[in-house]
């Protein structure tokens, strides 16, 4: 006389979902209630939640010894998302509600002791696999609602409490006001900082437009009080809107670290993620047992700003090589390898030396001591290293503004849509940061003139291989502003400028 | 004589009472009072026992005594050898009565058993745990409840050793 139902659910592994079986068996022997299937503390915890929750919305706990089991008993799985599931399968179990229903629905949420049906990470993903399982439909709480509904061909249900989620099943209840795909709660891009707001400083605005045009990393190096940090979060104001598979990619990312607003749908912002310095590896990168996506990850698409970037840890600024490199990251624990996305805009500050300001007659000792805790490998990962003066006084006190955001964004847009147009959609490239050397060759032809240039920029630089494929990105990118189809050699001549910074510096 | 006479009982023959204990329902009258704890629990093992006979069962032996273990009833239900932990508790307690047999105390009744087994010195056969629930105040009747297999072996990680 045991008493079973079916339904699914879906465990979030990095930034995918797999479906996940929920088998509730009820009924036989004494009291008791188990939940298996490779479950962690949360999972576990679910049956004092789910019992409370059907106590307190007026059902009644079968008798007997319950087992919840979520198949496949080999994938590890976290979180509260199980609760809803495991309570209405129960209810199914004992026939209070339908369960040949029950079996067509994928079903998360996290259930309060009053059977409130509160939200979870990674709805996205969830809502993704959904469409490619063709459940009858997606049981959600209704704070991911908005989230969930992105993606299009799902039947997307937001439940309020549990009550409601056994009306849903059993059809008794009007189905809740239906989802119109893509378009609830799309925040609008608010307006953030503006450019006009920093006065002087022409020469790193230039330097920054360009490298947003390009999806250059920048390191910018100054003393104290001369406006890096101020510039740095202005950047996300003149990089371009963000397309709508970039908008879902960020999404996914944050929908599984837990980052999104509720009813927020997709992140229409670009981030700007600036960590704080004592960041651990790990926090940068992602990870631990159970990985979640890191800063990198999070800034993807957008902005990862390391302020003070002498006084992170060696090992965290190291890990950054990898990612810088392929825009993406690979983590690899017990449980098995992951990979996040993680291609972002890197740009970095700094102060020439410990006291702050830049040395009259190069750096002194202590530092380049200061200067050497950022490694040679890194520095030649960054395209433009730009010096920010400090600031004169006539500068500040001028009353007339500088240019805005606005009108630096039109240009840049410009020059991105020329590198599309230029790349190709069928590349999967979208800027020219992401240019490999095969793309480098063919967009980037060199005449006689330019290769001389080159050749004494190597020579008297030193300058390493990958720093000429930078030096010869950035050109490409000052050309594109510069709305020219070839690269001259005065673009030549300014992308190497932004080079020789890290060579005097570090010598 | 003729006083003794009417005095001498009926006397009742073993078929009699086994049919009368099989379908009398004994154990539906009122509690008698009590004034310790341990007479309540006293009665509600002979109610539970009633209770089983009724429903069929066998009463081979009660309150089985080894060492520092007791099973409350042994029974036998068709094949299966049935061991039955009886908890009594008043109609208005806060808590279920099977709640208080928890892991050690079905640890002990298995321990129990094993050694009962062993006494019987015959192939052991098909054995049962179950829980006889029972509600019971002075002068209401009571309650049973009954829970055939509330755990086994397996559910205590153990196996027969034998």
């Amino acid at each position: 006389m045991n008493h079973f139902a079916r339904t699914w659910s879906a465990a979030v592994l990095g930034v995918e979902a797999c479906p996940v079986a929920v088998e509730v068996d009820s009924g036989g022997g004494k009291d008791n209630f188990v939940v298996v299937g490779l479950a962690d503390t949360a999972v576990k915890e679910s049956r004092q939640r789910v019992k409370a929750a059907i106590y307190n919305n007026g059902f009644a706990v079968p008798e007997g010894f319950i087992t919840a089991s979520l198949a496949p008993a080999d994938l590890k799985k976290a979180g509260p998302s199980f609760d809803l599931p495991i309570a209405l399968g129960l209810l199914a179990s004992i026939g209070m509600i339908n369960r040949d229903r029950l079996a067509e629905w994928m079903i998360i949420g996290e259930l309060g002791l009053d059977g409130e049906v509160r939200p979870v990470r990674g709805t996205l993903a969830i809502s993704l696999l959904a469409r490619q399982q063709r459940v009858r439909g997606l049981m959600v709480p209704a704070i991911n609602a908005a989230e969930a509904s992105v993606v299009e061909g799902v039947r997307v249900v937001p439940v309020r409490d549990l009550r409601e989620a056994a009306g849903v099943i059993d059809g008794k209840n009007p189905p809740p006001t239906p989802l119109a795909h893509g378009k609830n709660g799309v925040s609008q891009p608010e307006a953030g900082p503006d450019f006009s707001e920093v006065k002087g400083q022409e020469a790193v605005k230039r330097a920054l437009e360009i490298a947003a045009a390009g999806n250059h990393n920048v390191l910018m190096i100054g003393p104290p009080g001369s406006g890096k940090s101020m510039l740095a979060k202005r950047i996300p104001g003149i990089l371009p809107k963000m397309s709508l598979e970039e908008s879902f990619e960020t999404t996914r990312i944050h929908s599984v670290a837990g980052l999104l607003k509720s009813n927020e749908s997709l992140v229409q912002q670009r981030p700007f993620r600036s960590p704080h310095h004592t960041i651990s590896d790990i926090g940068l990168i992602g990870g631990s047992a159970n990985p979640n996506p890191g800063e990198v990850s999070l800034a993807h698409n957008g902005v990862l700003f390391l302020d003070e970037l002498p006084e992170f840890r060696r090992s965290a600024l190291e890990v950054l090589r990898q990612p810088l490199e392929d825009g993406q990251v690979t983590i690899s624990r017990a449980a098995g390898s992951l990979t996040f996305p993680a291609r972002f805009m890197f740009v970095g500050a700094m102060n020439p030396s410990p006291r702050g300001t830049m040395e009259m007659r190069g750096p002194g000792k202590a530092a380049k001591k200061y200067l050497h805790r950022i490694s040679g490998p890194l520095l030649d990962r960054i395209d433009l290293h730009l010096e920010v003066p400090a600031m004169k006084h006539e500068q500040l006190l001028s009353a007339e503004p500088g240019e805005g955001s606005a009108p630096i964004r039109e240009r840049v847009e410009k020059a991105r849509t020329r590198q599309r147009d230029r790349l190709g959609v069928a590349s999967g490239i979208f800027n020219n940061a992401q240019m490999g050397s095969r793309e480098l060759k063919r967009h980037v032809p060199l005449d006689q003139e330019a290769r001389g240039l080159l050749a004494h920029a190597m020579t008297d630089l030193g300058l390493s291989a990958r720093a000429l494929d930078r030096i010869l990105k950035v050109a490409r990118t000052i050309a594109d502003l510069a709305e020219s189809e070839s690269v001259h050699l005065d673009h030549l001549a300014e992308a190497i400028q932004y080079r020789t910074l890290d060579r005097q510096l570090w010598g | 004589m003729a006083r003794q006479l009417i005095s001498v009982p009926l006397k009742i023959t073993g078929l009699a009472r086994c049919i009368a204990d099989r379908f009398y329902p004994w154990d539906r009258r009122p509690c008698p009072a009590w004034r310790h704890r341990r007479e309540a629990g006293k009665h509600g093992e002979k109610v539970a026992a009633r209770f089983l006979q009724r429903a069929g069962l066998k009463i081979l032996v009660r309150n089985y005594r080894h060492r520092r273990g007791e099973i409350d009833l042994v029974a036998r239900q068709g094949r299966d050898l049935v061991m039955v932990e009886v908890k009594a508790r008043h109609p208005r307690a806060r808590w279920a009565p099977q709640d208080s047999v928890g892991w050690g105390k079905q640890k002990k009744i298995i321990w129990v058993a094993t050694a009962y087994l062993r006494e019987l010195k015959c192939r052991p056969p098909a054995v049962r745990f179950d829980i006889v629930e029972v509600w019971q105040a002075p002068g209401e009747i009571p309650r049973c409840r009954w829970i055939p297999k509330a755990y086994s072996l397996e559910d205590a990680g153990l196996e027969w050793s034998r």
